[in-house]
Formats: structure tokens, C-alpha cells, sequence
């Protein structure tokens, strides 16, 4: 409602995400330059945790899903990568199932099964140490909640007030969340079954 | 090794996205963008007899702007019962129709398809109820193509920008414009089903929208403001100064919009004395209370302007880049 005109690229530089989010109330278009600010942080997180396949959907459907509510984006926060990290989350809660198994897959055979688009890539890869196995079984075995969390805070770089906002609990929950699933991931690399290491650090 | 450090280093070199995908993604969010609205459920509307407050307003009702109060006045009745059904006039309503009767009488001369409307806006650019500090205030230059194809914006350094497609709503041109419905009803009923499907907005903020397009022919402008008055909860606020310092009158709409879970009003600026177009603004419609951290509790005021524009100065020029 408020300015009237469009922003041109060259007039988005200055500007912060809210008050994009506010100019693409009136023209939608402005919501394209968010995207372009933001679309590599989002598929870097989901790629991590389902594979590039499966990001290069939930990215697209992330922006979808912004866009047609962007009229309830809370316009005090002037950064939108809590509310994308949100959106994207709950898309990626749909493939819980999947990621459990790629995590568990990984723990059992020590190669990353995560679908990757490229076949030279997967010849790249080297089998994972001990370590990174017991790892990825801790992350599966955490509870989703949990995970959201541990992930969101490890991998999406967001404080805890962001988390927060993300996952719309309390910030103590985040908290909470966060000690436990560091526990049980400190317990398994500790104490977890006996595979070969050959280095650890 | 910690284990934070450890998780942070799992898929570390995860391929990032491919430009195709990227494009792919983008390319079904601009899409939607132009998806043609649904058609939407229709809500039950009042319907305003309006020959009988032509009467009142004819009647002069400035003291009903003055007391922000309420005239009531014999309608005879829909039902042709007559008698005894009595209807409140709002100050809105006064107000509205006013605005409607200086559109009509404005002097107005249609561009040529060939000529170009420039329009430069000045707005808000920063949220004083974000930031704490005085609103910026931004400058944007305009000029679109009477015949509707092209648009030139300026950006802030003042260099033109390339011709981009103007987009389907709101009607950007005099081209577009120049078609749309002018009796009230009816162009309700054209902004409902022609906005994009992605598009939450109220039908006051949509009208709105159309009224900040340059140059509209005096019937569609008589006619946005005469639909304005259909629309439920529209009220009107006296003694507000525009972004310019100007005195003005507000006539307040709904948004589906909220900052802080408070909700936005809009409101469209006219003079007070002429009842011409000025601008609009967006208002907090309730005190918000802002947690900040560490520092307590922050209330912004209803009322505070969350977002402005006012029209500087529209004129029909023959090309880009010209101001008169």
C-alpha cells in the first residue's frame, strides 16, 4: 500500500527484505528479487537434508507458498530468512520418512545415498569415516522436532530468536531442544557402536 | 571435535542449485504472479439505496463531516413499503461522494495512444514503526505508454531503466483504464475477478491501487470512489497531514494486511477543501506492542503511518524521460 511504484534493480539494493515483502504487496514482482536473495540459502538447506532433487522442488514450492501469504509477514523483521527457513521446513517434514532413511543409510553403509543429479558425482564420493556414520544415525534416530531445530540452528545459521520465530515455539524451546539433541548426538559419537575409524580428530 | 563443528561439516559439499533449476523455480513463481483469479465466494453486501443520500448530500451534509457523525434520513424503503425505514449516512459516505462529484467535474484531457503518462510519486522507504527514526522518503519516476505496452521506471540515481511489460492488475495504462466498468457494481465485480488468484487483498486496497495510477478518465474515478462506498467498515478521519505536510481528509479501509499481528488500515488522502485524489497511507489500526531485546516492552501507537505515497505530479508527455 504504501510506496507506490515498483522497485527496479536498481533501486532494490539498499532496501531490506520487509520492506520488499511491502512494495510486492502492490507489486508482486518485487517478490522475484527476494527470491533471487534468497533461493541458494533455502536449497543449500534442503539439498543437505533430502538431496538436490527434492530442493530444486521445495524451493520452488517455498517462494509459491511465501508469495500468496505474504500479506501476513510480520513486517518487523526486517530479514525473511527465519520465515522462508519455516516454510521450506514444513515442506520438508512431508519427506521426513525419506530423510530418516537416507541418514540411516548412510550410517549402515557409510555412502551418502542423497539423490544427486550429476552420475559423476557419486563416483566422487568416498565412503564415510566412522564418526560421520554414527552421526548421521544420531540425526536419525533424533526426534523431528529436534532435528528442525539442531538443523535449522547448524545449517540454516539462524540465532536462536530466529529458530524460534521458525518453528513458532518459545525461544526456552528451542533451547531445550537444542541440549537434548546435542546430548544424544555426543552420546552416540561417544559411546556408539565399535566401526573401524581409521583418523579421528 | 565439537559436535556442532561435526553436524556443520555433514553434506558440506552438497551441490548447489543448478541455474537451470533456479530458473525453473523462479520462473513458477513469476507465473503465478498472472495466474487469473478464482472466482471467490461472494459475500453477503449491503446495498446502499443511493438516490436517497444523493438527497442528503445534495442537501449539504458538511455538518455530518464536522461532528464525524451520522445522518439519518427517510429512504422510503427498498421494499417499497415506505415509511419508517431510516438509514444512516455515514460521513464516508459524504466524504466518498464529494470525491466523486470533483472527479467528475475535473477538467481532463485523454492522452494520445502514442504519448506517455509521467507520474512521480513520493513515498515512504522506511517503516517508522520499524526502525524507530523518521521515515525516509524515496522518490520513483513513471512514465507509462498511454497505449499500454511499455513502462519506464527511473531508479533512485536517476538513470531511466529499460521499457518492461506493464503488469495485468492493477491497470497501469490510460489504454487499460480507459475500458474499465464505471458504474460501482460493476467494476467491484471486474477488480474481484481480474486481480491475480495470489492476490489476498481487499477490495477498498485494490480500488485503492487503481486510484494511484496516473491519469483515469473522470467517470472511472467518480466511479472508484462511489464503489468505495459499497464496501463495509469504511470510515473517515479528519485532521491528517499527508507525507508532504499538507493537511488532508482520510477515507479508511481494510487490509488483509497486519504488522505484528495488528492489523493495517489503508487510507486514501484527498484535500480537504477540493476533495481531489492526494495519495494514500498505511496505518496501524491498534497499538502494537514490540518486544525488543533487552529493552522491554516498545508500544507504536494506532495510528502510526507504516507506509505512504503521494502524488508530486502526473502529466501526459510525448516521451520518456520528459516532465512536461
Amino acid at each position: 500500500m504504501p510506496s507506490a511504484m515498483p522497485v527496479s534493480p536498481q533501486q532494490s539494493a539498499g532496501v531490506d527484505d520487509a520492506e520488499l515483502i511491502r512494495r510486492s504487496w502492490i507489486d508482486s514482482e518485487c517478490f522475484a528479487t527476494l527470491f533471487d536473495r534468497h533461493h541458494r540459502a533455502i536449497h543449500r538447506y534442503v539439498a543437505r537434508r533430502l538431496g538436490t532433487q527434492a530442493a530444486d522442488d521445495i524451493v520452488g514450492e517455498t517462494f509459491l507458498i511465501a508469495f500468496r501469504r505474504r500479506e501476513s509477514y510480520d513486517l518487523t523483521h526486517s530479514q525473511a530468512l527465519p520465515w522462508l527457513y519455516s516454510i521450506a521446513t514444513s515442506l520438508v517434514a512431508r519427506h521426513r520418512r525419506d530423510e530418516v532413511r537416507y541418514l540411516r543409510a548412510l550410517r549402515r553403509t557409510g555412502v551418502d545415498p542423497l539423490p544427486e543429479p550429476l552420475a559423476d558425482q557419486i563416483t566422487r564420493r568416498v565412503a564415510a569415516q566412522g564418526q560421520e556414520r554414527r552421526l548421521a544415525g544420531a540425526l536419525a534416530d533424533l526426534s523431528r522436532g529436534d532435528r528442525d531445530v539442531l538443523l535449522l540452528v547448524a545449517w540454516g545459521d539462524l540465532s536462536y530468536e530466529e529458530t524460534a520465530e521458525a518453528l513458532s515455539i518459545p525461544v526456552g524451546t528451542v533451547r531445550s531442544r537444542l541440549h537434548r539433541a546435542r546430548r544424544k548426538v555426543r552420546k552416540a559419537l561417544g559411546g556408539g557402536p565399535s566401526i573401524h575409524t581409521p583418523e579421528e580428530c | 571435535m565439537d559436535e556442532m563443528q561435526l553436524i556443520g561439516d555433514l553434506r558440506r559439499d552438497v551441490p548447489a542449485i543448478t541455474p537451470d533449476a533456479a530458473e525453473a523455480a523462479r520462473t513458477r513463481l513469476t507465473a503465478s504472479f498472472e495466474e487469473p483469479a478464482r472466482p471467490r465466494s461472494t459475500r453477503p453486501r449491503r446495498r446502499a439505496p443511493r438516490l436517497a443520500w444523493r438527497v442528503a448530500v445534495a442537501g449539504g451534509s458538511a455538518a455530518a463531516i464536522a461532528a464525524g457523525g451520522i445522518v439519518a434520513l427517510s429512504t422510503g424503503g427498498e421494499d417499497g413499503g415506505g415509511g419508517g425505514h431510516v438509514r444512516a449516512v455515514t460521513a464516508a459516505e459524504v466524504v466518498l461522494d464529494r470525491a466523486a462529484g470533483a472527479a467528475a467535474s475535473a477538467p481532463f484531457t485523454a492522452p494520445r495512444p502514442d504519448q506517455w503518462v509521467y507520474q512521480h510519486i513520493q513515498s515512504i522507504d522506511r517503516l517508522e514503526a520499524r526502525d524507530q527514526t523518521s521515515p525516509q522518503r524515496g522518490d520513483s519516476y513513471r512514465w507509462t505508454r498511454a497505449s499500454g505496452d511499455q513502462v519506464v521506471d527511473t531508479g533512485l540515481d536517476g538513470v531511466i531503466g529499460k521499457p518492461t511489460h506493464v503488469s495485468a492488475f492493477p491497470p497501469q495504462s490510460y489504454a487499460s483504464v480507459a475500458k474499465l466498468p464505471v458504474e460501482p457494481e460493476a467494476l467491484l465485480r471486474w477488480v474481484r475477478s481480474h486481480r491475480p488468484a495470489t492476490d489476498r487483498t481487499t477490495d477498498f486496497w485494490a480500488l485503492s491501487r487503481i486510484l494511484q495510477d496516473g491519469v483515469l478518465p473522470p467517470r472511472l474515478k467518480a466511479t472508484i470512489f462511489q464503489a468505495m462506498k459499497e464496501l463495509p467498515g469504511v470510515t473517515v478521519r479528519k485532521g491528517v497531514t499527508d507525507l508532504r505536510g499538507r493537511a488532508a481528509i482520510a477515507v479508511v479501509g481494510q487490509t488483509s494486511a497486519a504488522m505484528g499481528g495488528v492489523r493495517l488500515n489503508e487510507e486514501v488522502l484527498l484535500d480537504p477543501i477540493a476533495y481531489t485524489y492526494r495519495g494514500e497511507q498505511t496505518v496501524l489500526s491498534a497499538d502494537l506492542r514490540m518486544r525488543n531485546k533487552g529493552a522491554g516492552v516498545r508500544v507504536i501507537k494506532a495510528g502510526t503511518v507504516t507506509g505512504a505515497s503521494v502524488i508530486v505530479k502526473v502529466a501526459i508527455v510525448d516521451r520518456p524521460g520528459r516532465r512536461s
